[in-house]
């Protein structure tokens, strides 16, 4: 019954955080009788014998069902590469973007040309072999307008919220679409430069903290700011 | 009495050059995230060294041969600034000496890293050198550990080292350009300091079973006041940022 941390510590990759009687999130290793941090992190105590670790910088891994914003790469025989902000690219089958087998080149070309952004989901990823997408869902496919904002993709899930909570509201308060890819990269869509300026401003600001503790109050409040400045 | 290259190294009563007591590690500093375009970094000073230290990845291979199946590629380069040497200007291609820093201080810090969290990968750290003034390999490691936490790549444990000398026959720890240039011997020694594991240990010189144990235990107590260092340096990054946050929720 040993707990080492405490609520918003930063710990460092090796630190003890807690023994294996408390159930700890996030990355850590078990290690004899203790749990250990694997990178650097926050800490928050969320229920008594509950440890979550928020890793404060991370790289994008692909995991199945992600909705992603990928730039198209380079073009192959039968399958686009699809840059997803991530050490692994990703491939892009002609067979989930076109209805016939067998393409040829230049059609797929037709569909995605190098250098524009897609939306698109994980298929399927492991560690051997390199991400699959498709863009067979309704709104996924080409992002033909609107403003991209990069993130850092250990912060955008606040982009998201709890249910897609933040999403949802910044879409509606702000009359903009959002497209919030899991890599970090967040596509703002609105009516006016404007209202995709200020979209984008507020998503900035939202992942400009190592940690935020309540997103969904920090988007209130960033709205506000944002109002007030872009009414001046 | 001199030592074994006839230069006195320690004053009469048994201080070092720069007034330390043979026990006693030069001044050390840490900082972590200075650099922006890095995805981590690090800066240290340990006396009259100057060394920055920048992390790049998890990313893509490049040449993507070289890419390893089943685990991260880790790769390192220890390089001397011309003006970072007392004597001449240092030329800037790699010499030897860095060709096989790169190399031990690679070996150094790979046990501490889960390289198999991200096969295909790899991890570059770029160490410049830009004041050198003795134990700048060790240092280096020290501080390429605080880069790749900073850079966010699971750690098992930071590495911090420190060179152990013998001067005038009696060990010192942390040794100066000068005594190291003069001094009988150089052991270098890094550590996981929460595991207690060592993770380089070279020498030259002649050390007696007995140095060597009492060295490995001056290391140690060295590295256990280095971690201190790192560890504040990691955490003071963020911690400001978070204690301001955290108290304005309140």
């Amino acid at each position: 019954m040993r707990l080492n941390v405490s609520s918003g510590q930063v710990v460092v990759p090796g630190e003890p955080i807690a023994d294996v009687s408390y159930e700890v999130h996030g990355p850590c290793v078990a290690s004899g009788k203790e749990y250990r941090a694997k990178v650097l992190s926050v800490v928050v105590i969320e229920k008594a014998k509950q440890v979550r670790l928020i890793p404060l910088k991370r790289a994008y891994i692909p995991s199945e069902g992600d909705l992603v914003v990928g730039k198209i790469i380079d073009i192959g025989p039968t399958f686009w590469l699809v840059d997803i902000n991530s050490p692994y690219t990703a491939l892009l089958l002609a067979s989930e973007a076109l209805p016939r087998l067998a393409p040829q080149q230049r059609e797929l070309s037709e569909v995605f040309r190098v250098g524009d952004l897609i939306a698109a989901k994980v298929l399927s990823f492991d560690f051997a072999h390199d991400p699959l997408l498709t863009v067979k869902e309704p709104k996924l496919g080409k992002v033909a307008r609107g403003l991209l904002v990069e993130v850092a993709p250990a912060r955008v899930s606040r982009v998201i919220g709890k249910k897609g909570q933040v999403a949802d509201y910044l879409s509606e308060t702000l009359g903009v679409e959002l497209i919030v890819g899991r890599n970090g990269r967040v596509v703002v869509i609105g009516k006016s430069p404007d209202d995709e300026a200020l979209a984008a401003y507020v998503v900035t600001r939202l992942c400009e903290k190592p940690y935020v503790e309540d997103p969904f109050e920090e988007a209130k409040k960033l709205v506000e700011v944002a109002r007030r400045r872009w009414s001046a | 009495m001199t030592g074994a290259t006839g230069v006195k190294l320690l004053t009469e009563d048994g201080r070092r050059l720069d007034g330390r007591a043979l026990s006693e590690m030069r001044r050390c500093r840490i900082e972590a995230g200075v650099l922006k375009n890095a995805d981590g970094s690090a800066y240290i000073e340990l006396g009259r060294n100057k060394i920055i230290v920048a992390v790049y990845g998890p990313k893509e291979v490049h040449p993507r041969h070289e890419a390893l199946p089943d685990r991260m590629l880790l790769r390192c380069r220890y390089s001397m600034l011309p003006f970072s040497v007392a004597d001449e200007r240092k030329s800037p291609a790699p010499t030897r000496r860095e060709v096989e820093i790169s190399k031990v201080i690679r070996e150094a810090l790979e046990p501490a890293i889960f390289l198999e969290e991200f096969p295909r990968t790899s991890v570059d750290v770029y160490i410049e050198v830009i004041e050198a003034d003795g134990s700048t390999r060790v240092a280096s490691i020290t501080a390429a550990a605080v880069a790749l936490a900073d850079a966010g790549i699971p750690m098992r444990d930071l590495v911090a080292g420190v060179s152990i000398g013998k001067i005038e026959g009696k060990l010192a720890v942390d040794l100066s350009g000068i005594e190291d240039q003069y001094g009988e011997g150089d052991m270098p020694i890094a550590m996981m300091p929460r595991l207690g594991e060592v993770t380089l240990m070279q020498a030259d010189g002649r050390f007696t079973r007995e140095e060597v144990a009492q060295a490995l235990q001056m290391a140690r107590e060295a590295i256990q006041r280095l971690y201190e260092e790192q560890k504040r340096a990691l955490k003071e990054r963020y911690s400001k940022v978070l204690a301001a946050e955290l108290g304005e929720e309140q």
